[in-house]
């Protein structure tokens, strides 16, 4: 049998394998158009005015900021946390009043959302949380922003096996360092190991390698204001693995990175662990004209770059930041 | 137009079975024409010809799934179109491709064709179905839709190194898996 032969056979294979491979492209882009599309902002901000206009308090961490480093200027800042108060901050704002838009766009967004998250990870969530949320009668709408997450805290996956103090871990206070610590070290040092690990996002050469659809769904939970847990596994120049594991428990993100496999660490400690409230997502063209997209975990409301790039001492040494993805396109 | 609409239109013999196959299906199989043949005219004839071979396929055929129907006649006509055309030209991606193939099959010892026709691509589903999705895809969009690695690599979000491991890695693998079938020596 020669290679044209074979060509020739692959031709014969099922039908479900060819359609499989075809349709594949088609459920990736319209995750990534949800997560990213305005309709899904504007969304947030309906199901916000509306959870406020009953007098709660509503915080929302959001996302983006674009810099052309052709120009050095910085785009318009997307990176934002605000907190709403009192119906006549939005009214202010004009988020209230005459804002047409987001609340036509609400049953748009709903159908995009229902329509268009078909993963298989994500076929049990309910793509219209928000939405539902929107339009619910007035009982439901009052619910606390702190029931809402104990509802939806997730199974701790970082206990000690048999563990059953479950409660423990609603908030990000609880996080064992023990525990973390001893799972990440549970990794291989091998390199072919590692690379084969099913569970973790997987970066090479400043590449995703595998795990695309993980980092997907961290993103897509993070958005939701979901807990989530992500492990991202790294490699240095040398090839020496560093493992860094992220817990979201809906206002917080708890990083753990284990350096014990660097070689090149010297003399500093195995691991780092921090807690940061913002996660910041950066693009940048490089001068070969290729894309990086950086995301940061920082204590910083205002973009990390920014504050960088100011010159500004007082705020640049106040900044705290990890680069936890760095990749270029 | 559903798909089940435009076949009863093939078996009604109206003209229009041709147009709307065209106006739904002609993207798709000009691009596996294309990364197959490396030229958008003899591209486009195996797409006029896929629809007359298409014309005279059903009746008596109902296709199960008429996507894939028709990319598996384009496919067919355009290696037949390739193989005609090898003398005059080549196509450098699609020549890539069979050289990737051929390390499938090359043992090093002499081959033997006792492999009955048919039977590979059955043992090549069965090797696929125990694959992951996403090498499964990676696999297929290469050696069935001849997609470049690049494409590939755009389509699924990963890197192209990536992409080219994974193939590597799969290839090794499915020459194992036909020589324990005796497909190859």
């Amino acid at each position: 049998m020669t290679g044209s032969g074979l060509f020739r056979e692959i031709g014969n294979i099922s039908e479900e394998y060819v359609v499989e491979a075809e349709n594949y492209k088609k459920q990736l882009s319209r995750e990534i158009k949800i997560l990213t599309s305005p309709a899904f902002r504007k969304t947030l901000a309906a199901a916000a005015c509306l959870a406020v206009s009953f007098g709660l308090v509503v915080t929302v961490q959001r996302m983006g900021i674009s810099r052309d480093s052709a120009s050095g200027d910085a785009m318009e800042n997307r990176a934002t946390t605000y907190q709403m108060t009192s119906s006549e901050e939005l009214s202010a704002q004009g988020m209230l009043t005459g804002d047409m838009a987001a609340e036509d766009a609400v049953p748009e967004a709903a159908m995009e959302m229902g329509e268009g998250v078909v993963s298989e990870s994500a076929e049990e969530k309910s793509s219209g949380n928000l939405e539902e949320d929107a339009l619910k009668d007035t009982g439901k709408a009052k619910e606390s922003a702190e029931e809402e997450a104990a509802e939806n805290v997730c199974e701790y996956p970082l206990l000690p096996e048999g563990s059953e103090d479950s409660t423990a871990m609603e908030s990000a206070e609880a996080w064992s360092s023990e525990a973390v610590r001893e799972r990440l070290s549970e990794y291989p040092n091998d390199y072919e190991a590692l690379l084969n690990q099913e569970n973790a996002l997987i970066i090479t050469q400043r590449n995703v390698y595998a795990g695309q659809d993980i980092w997907d769904d961290f993103r897509m939970h993070v958005a939701e204001r979901k807990p989530v847990q992500i492990d991202i596994i790294r490699f240095t120049i040398e090839g020496d693995a560093i493992i860094e594991t992220v817990y979201y428990d809906g206002e917080m993100f708890r990083l753990c990175v284990d350096y014990s496999r660097d070689s090149y660490r010297g003399t500093g400690d195995a691991y780092y662990e921090a807690t940061y409230p913002y996660m910041q997502m950066s693009e940048q063209i490089l001068e070969d004209g290729k894309k990086s997209v950086e995301y940061i975990l920082t204590n910083s409301e205002k973009p990390a770059v920014e504050i960088l790039e100011s010159g500004n001492e007082q705020e640049r040494s106040a900044l705290e930041y990890y680069s936890i993805v760095y990749i270029v396109e | 137009m559903e798909d089940s609409q435009i076949i009863e239109l093939y078996w009604q013999r109206s003209e229009n079975a041709i147009t709307e196959t065209s106006n739904k299906y002609s993207r798709l199989l000009l691009s596996i024409a294309i990364n197959i043949l490396g030229n958008y005219s003899d591209a486009e004839e195996c797409e006029n010809d896929t629809y007359i071979a298409v014309w005279n396929t059903i009746p008596p055929t109902r296709p199960n799934i008429f996507s894939a129907f028709l990319s598996k006649i384009v496919r067919n006509i355009s290696i037949n179109r390739y193989e005609y055309n090898r003398a005059k030209k080549r196509n450098s991606e699609y020549d890539l491709i069979l050289s990737e193939l051929e390390e499938c099959v090359a043992s090093g010892m002499s081959v033997e064709e006792s492999y009955v026709a048919g039977e590979v691509s059955s043992f090549i589903d069965e090797f696929l179905k125990e694959q992951k999705k996403e090498t499964r895809v990676i696999f297929v969009r290469r050696y069935w839709y001849a997609d470049s690695v690049k494409d590939i690599a755009d389509r699924m979000k990963i890197s192209e190194s990536k992409v080219k491991t994974v193939l590597f890695r799969t290839r090794k693998e499915l020459q194992k898996f036909l020589a324990e079938r005796g497909v190859i020596v």
